[in-house]
């Protein structure tokens, strides 16, 4: 069994660090259904600062990083970025009409995907890796790169080494 | 290692195939139910699996008796007695505050925001 391994950051602030600290993380619904976001890769930790600047009407001087390692066995891994899963996503939401802008539905359509590969291979999906948007006014480099990865985690018990930066550190 | 394409196993692609191959097959209707009904379906689990709305934590907030609302109508009453978790869906919570017995509604992601 092939253990894999991302380094993650997620955008909040002091006091949530804290508490996350304490009880841990909590999962909330994404644009790819509910779990804990991470951004992955070189740009991971000015994504996170991003999204605490755009979502949050806090001061900066509130905002933090945090940093974790994610850990998870591949049969407990689901990659979403293959082609075949783009195109039958696509497919999906044409099948049914959704409104490609109605995140909520788009959401479900996630979780309702998963519950049935996690039916099928009678195991639990821990993380799954799909590309995101970048926060509004990010400097990520989509043009040459295109959309950044996120890392969503929906079993604390794969989530190590928490710590944080301070958004005006970074 | 970092992200990168095709990172899944072979059990898991068969596994992709076979839940894609289903869902194409299903009537639209059907599909679109199972989407309602299975999309967020896991929020009563992980509500459980992190405890957040024990009775203990809501006590030590000053907090009790949350009830799951759905288009205003209740459909899950938490407490410690009687945890019946057979919902699917709901998009506000109704807690009361122990020593006034007011109650307030708030919506799920504030909720969740409030118990992370």
């Amino acid at each position: 069994m092939a253990i894999k391994e991302f380094e993650g950051a997620h955008g909040t602030t002091l006091n949530k660090y804290a508490e996350i600290k304490k009880t841990g993380f909590f999962r909330y619904s994404g644009l790819a259904g509910y779990g804990i976001y991470f951004w992955i890769g070189i740009h991971c930790i000015s994504l996170a600062k991003e999204w605490c600047i755009c979502n949050k009407k806090i001061k900066m001087s509130d905002c933090v990083v945090i940093i974790a390692n994610i850990k998870v066995d591949d049969v407990n891994y689901l990659d979403l970025e293959t082609l075949e899963m783009k195109d039958s996503i696509y497919r999906l939401i044409i099948k049914l009409k959704l409104d490609i802008n109605d995140k909520d539905k788009k959401a479900k359509l996630y979780d309702s995907f998963i519950k049935d590969i996690e039916k099928m291979i009678n195991n639990e999906i821990h993380v799954y890796q799909i590309r995101l948007p970048a926060p509004k006014k990010s400097t990520y480099p989509y043009e040459i790169i295109g959309t950044p990865f996120c890392c969503v985690v929906r079993n604390n018990k794969c989530i190590f080494n928490i710590r944080q930066i301070k958004c005006l550190e970074v | 290692m970092f992200g990168g394409l095709n990172m899944n196993s072979d059990i898991m692609k068969k596994a992709i195939q076979a839940a894609f191959h289903n869902l194409f097959e299903m009537p639209t209707e059907e599909l679109l139910k199972k989407i309602e009904l299975e999309g967020n379906g896991d929020i009563a689990s992980f509500l459980l699996e992190t405890d957040a709305l024990s009775t203990m934590y809501l006590g030590n907030l000053g907090i009790s008796h949350p009830v799951f609302l759905s288009d205003d109508k209740p459909i899950l009453d938490y407490t410690s007695h009687n945890s019946n978790y057979n919902c699917y869906s709901f998009d506000r919570v109704q807690v009361s505050i122990i020593p006034t017995n007011q109650s307030y509604d708030m919506n799920v992601h504030e909720e969740f925001k409030w118990a992370a």
